[in-house]
């Protein structure tokens, strides 16, 4: 159970650590580990060793609290166990030490709390069909000595009771995983300090049997004659009558040791009455100790079980165990940002269309299969005048024979005219272009207007989105008498200064 | 030239315009990558490994694209001794132009060619083939590298015959892979058919693609676990307040109930930030409703002691007075008929009666020892748990099948009536799943705990439903292609 403490705390600690550091260590001892992959609780408890052995770390604050909870309870238990012992055996030599006191601490008091705590412990479903179980279960849970250590953190020095407090506090948190381990580690603790009690009660009885003279009688107000009493101590003596004959009072022992008050013991009797003692010992043995021993057993098993089944099942193991064995897979390095140099998009382009005063000349860059007619009928729309030459750049061409064109379209513009070239709108404007038109500005006169008219795909009218581009990118280029426009008329393809 | 890479390297290479940053944002699954509408966002070539535990398997080179084209090839014409000088040509290209600054966008795709990538060569299916095209092809034809065509339609239109037919021309393999609709299955198609560029990349591509499918259930089964968390949580929830006896619980019940809807909003985008961080995507930008509560979940209630209950009061008086009786009917042997049984729980439950009476006033270092307290929720709607989780599995699916290229919202709406809803999503079970799910959703609906194994049943169903989604959309997406 320390164990669990102690990996509760690591994985607490660990959770203000970095994700990405976390995943490589975790992986890199969880390759080391790959053998135990089938057994989650075996490789928690060895990432535990490894990181305690990185780490050099002994157990944790908590752990030792555990430890030493148990401890504590024990060491009360023997003091507590002695002194009741000590006070019901205590003989002053005037009275004789009353059996039925015995009897009633050591064996029915006992065997009433035992019956208690197999009531406290009953599994859920079988409390469901009885009604006011839980109520009690609750009560009878309040009361347990076994809640003594969630007490003693008090006195724990500052940073541990922090600590301690804190995992009490995540247990309760997570009330189902931990119930079992909290209710078991609550009756492992009960049952050792029931056990502690009746180990230092069989000792003390002992002790004073053997190093002093005790008397024994027994006495009681009620109307009980020896038959009764013989009808309930002498089936108590069976379990070990067959062993011990001695340890089986008989019916005139009985007889014999009955006392009133005032106290009067017969001289011949005397010897007779310390013979209880094989009796009460072996009483105190099998109805006190051993049920005690018993319980202590089964909650110590059942606490290791609880405490498996809360490590495997604890959301953080989970997530450990995919950190151990779960290959890391990047598809990328997370670190660098893709870096995006965004076009500088500051830049102006004349965006409406310019009067002809002088031919016009188109340059045929969009290899778009257009009429050659309806061109024309557009131009003349937009800019007035009907094209003097068209020829064709860009495609397949070579870099030469855009040179040629350039030449050519010059001789045509002359002093007054304009360029019209058109490009397809649905290509992102490239170098090449922008050579082109630098090219084509070199060698023009000064102050000659090119219009760049981007073509659409369906029916020659650009989706707004590429004209944009094309204007954005085009106005990058400083050009004042380049125009980036469109050759259709439709309304949401005219462009408004 | 140096040659070709021992491992997968591909550069992907293309006309600038968005097509090659999707296609290697989907790939590489980073949904960081700046995937703009403008022409050249990409400027430098940026790589994008695939390791698995720290071993790289493949990697992706995203490169801006060709812009002078044609100038290159007349360069590389001009400075070409023979054919097969060709690839020292291109590697003479780029050294000479290494630091002019006049072909900055074909040296940076170019020199991963020569260092060694294989080509990826990316054309947008949706607009028309031309001419302009050939010099670029021809260019990396020169490098003598293994190369392969994609055709990504981005957008309506369909010319993807006509690139087929061009592309044959000058590639051996050419492939249709729509960046942004490509599901996870088809991921791992083209990838697989990324080896066939070089016989000694089909191991390393075939383990990559074996750890992106791992990968994948892993995120499958930390996607069943956050909805298994959300449903058990958003079924437990209520939230507390303790009032005096005798306060007027009225006017706490507004802000009660914002509480409580804070609090069920916050795990559902809990959940949904896991779901979308499994599958790797950091940015989405969800639109969603908050679920609909349609029950009055406010309540109040009285209690007297140790926040017992009257009745549990009596219940606990009653059995430790039976208790003590069974005792005195055990010392009496059995004589008295078990009437000290009877008397004791009897005197218990009166004693208990009656001091559930009295203990609400009572008083104990001034502090009143009864109070009430009042509450909202939990959700006792059984259809309510089908609501949550068709909510959920509709946000998975929408996740799962986003490509990391993708960069609008996600927008989840509601469909109208309860019923459709509680259809909906569990639709795609078999009859035999969904027999199986049922009764752990309606315990989870009764607010009962899930103890260790039914919750790691319910994880490995909601599996099998999110594994089968998967399925189904590939089996949809056929259907519509």
């Amino acid at each position: 159970m320390a164990a669990l403490v102690d990996l509760a705390v690591r994985l607490d600690r660990d959770r203000s650590a970095p994700e990405p550091e976390r995943r490589q260590r975790d992986r890199k001892i969880g390759q080391q580990l790959a053998p135990l992959a089938a057994r989650p609780v075996a490789q928690t408890l060895a990432w535990l060793d490894a990181l305690r052995r990185e780490s050099e770390e002994r157990e944790s604050a908590a752990a030792r609290w555990v430890h030493g909870a148990s401890v504590a309870l024990v060491l009360v238990g023997l003091l507590v166990g002695a002194a009741v012992a000590g006070g019901v055996f205590y003989y002053d030599g005037t009275r004789p030490v009353n059996v039925i006191h015995v009897l009633a601490v050591f064996v029915f008091l006992q065997l009433v709390t035992v019956l208690l705590t197999l009531l406290a412990a009953l599994p859920a479903r079988v409390t469901h069909w009885l009604p006011g179980m839980h109520a009690l279960q609750q009560t009878l849970w309040l009361l347990s000595p076994g809640r003594l250590a969630g007490l003693m953190t008090r006195w724990l020095p500052q940073p541990d009771r922090e600590q301690a407090q804190q995992l009490i506090g995540h247990a309760r948190a997570h009330g189902a995983l931990y119930r079992g381990v909290r209710q078991w580690a609550i009756l492992t603790w009960a049952q050792s300090f029931a056990v502690a009690f009746n180990v230092a009660a069989l000792a003390t009885a002992m002790a004073l049997v053997t190093f002093s003279d005790l008397a024994f009688g027994w006495s009681t107000t009620l109307r009980v004659d020896t038959e009764t009493l013989a009808g309930i101590v002498q089936p108590l003596a069976w379990p070990w009558a067959w062993a011990w004959p001695a340890a089986r009072p008989s019916v005139e022992l009985i007889e014999a040791s009955r006392y009133f008050r005032p106290v009067q013991i017969d001289p011949e009797v005397a010897p007779l009455l310390g013979q209880w003692w094989p009796f009460l010992v072996m009483c105190m043995a099998v109805y006190g100790l051993l049920p005690r021993v018993v319980l202590l057993g089964v909650a110590l098993h059942q606490r290791r079980r609880a405490v498996v089944a809360a490590i495997r099942y604890h959301p953080a193991v989970r997530r450990l165990l995919e950190r151990m064995n779960e290959p890391i897979v990047t598809t990328h390095d997370a670190g660098e940002a893709a870096q995006a140099e965004s076009m500088v998009t500051s830049g102006h382009v004349a965006t409406d269309w310019p009067r002809a005063e002088g031919p016009v000349c188109v340059i045929d860059w969009a290899q778009v299969p257009v009429e050659g007619a309806t061109v024309d009928q557009l131009l003349q729309q937009r800019c007035g005048a009907m094209p003097e030459a068209k020829l064709e750049a860009g495609g397949a061409r070579s870099v030469d024979e855009d040179a040629r064109v350039i030449e050519r379209a010059v001789g045509v513009v002359g002093e007054y005219g304009l360029i019209v070239m058109l490009v397809r709108a649905w290509e992102p404007p490239m170098a090449e272009v922008t050579d082109f038109l630098a090219q084509l500005r070199d060698a023009l006169p000064h102050g000659r207007p090119i219009v760049v008219a981007p073509i659409g795909a369906e029916g020659l009218a650009p989706a707004s989105a590429n004209l944009e581009q094309w204007q954005r990118r085009l106005g990058t280029l400083g050009d004042p008498w380049l125009h980036v426009a469109t050759l259709t008329t439709g309304d949401d393809a005219e462009v408004q200064t | 030239m140096q040659p070709v890479s021992e491992q997968p390297l591909f550069a992907v290479v293309g006309h600038p315009n968005k097509g090659k940053s999707s296609i290697v944002a989907t790939l590489a699954r980073d949904d960081s990558i700046a995937i703009a509408a403008d022409p050249g966002t990409t400027r430098t070539a940026q790589r994008f490994p695939m390791s698995v535990d720290g071993q790289t398997l493949y990697t992706l080179i995203d490169t801006p694209g060709f812009q002078r084209a044609r100038r290159v090839l007349a360069w590389l014409e001009q400075h070409a001794e023979s054919d097969a000088d060709r690839p020292a040509a291109v590697e003479r290209f780029v050294r000479a132009h290494r630091n002019t600054g006049e072909f900055p966008d074909e040296v940076e795709l170019l020199t991963p060619i020569i260092e060694g990538a294989g080509i990826l060569y990316v054309v947008d299916g949706s607009i028309p083939y031309g001419s302009e095209y050939k010099a670029e092809m021809e260019v990396l034809r020169w490098t003598g590298r293994p190369r392969m065509a994609l055709i990504n339609p981005i957008g309506q239109a369909d010319h993807i015959d006509q690139w087929q037919s061009a592309l044959d021309q000058h590639f051996n393999n050419v492939r249709i892979f729509n960046a942004l609709t490509a599901d996870f299955e088809k991921q791992m198609q083209i990838l697989e058919a990324f080896s066939q560029l070089r016989e000694s990349w089909r191991e390393p591509l075939q383990r990559a693609v074996d750890a992106l499918k791992r990968h994948r259930k892993q995120a499958q089964h930390q996607s069943a676990e956050a909805i298994a968390d959300m449903l058990v949580d958003m079924m437990q929830l209520q939230v507390r307040e303790t009032l005096d006896p005798d306060a007027d619980p009225e006017p706490r019940r507004k802000p009660l109930e914002e509480k409580y809807k804070a609090q069920m909003r916050r795990l559902e985008q809990r959940e949904r930030e896991a779901v979308e961080s499994a599958y790797q995507h950091f940015r989405i930008q969800r639109v969603e409703q908050d679920v609909e509560l349609r029950e009055d979940l406010f309540s109040e209630r009285s209690w007297v002691l140790f926040g017992l209950s009257r009745w549990q009061l009596i219940a606990a008086g009653g059995a430790t007075g039976g208790a003590l009786g069974i005792g005195a009917d055990a010392a009496a042997g059995g004589l008295t008929f078990g009437v000290f049984t009877t008397l004791g729980t009897a005197a218990g439950a009166g004693a208990a009666w009656w001091s559930a009476q009295k203990l609400p006033q009572a008083r104990v270092l001034w502090h009143r020892v009864g109070g009430k307290t009042v509450q909202c929720g939990p959700v006792r709607n059984p259809n309510f748990p089908f609501v949550v989780l068709n909510r959920a599995l509709r946000h998975h699916a929408l996740v799962a099948g986003r490509s990391h290229a993708q960069r609008g919202e996600l927008t989840l709406s509601e469909t109208p009536g309860a019923a459709e809803q509680q259809r909906g999503a569990l639709n795609m079970l078999s009859e035999a799943e969904r027999k199986a799910l049922s009764p752990h959703i309606r315990r989870i609906g009764r607010g009962d705990r899930l103890d260790a194994a039914q919750r790691a049943e319910l994880v490995e169903l909601l599996e099998r439903v999110l594994a089968a989604q998967e399925s189904g959309q590939g089996r949809a997406g056929d259907l519509q292609a």
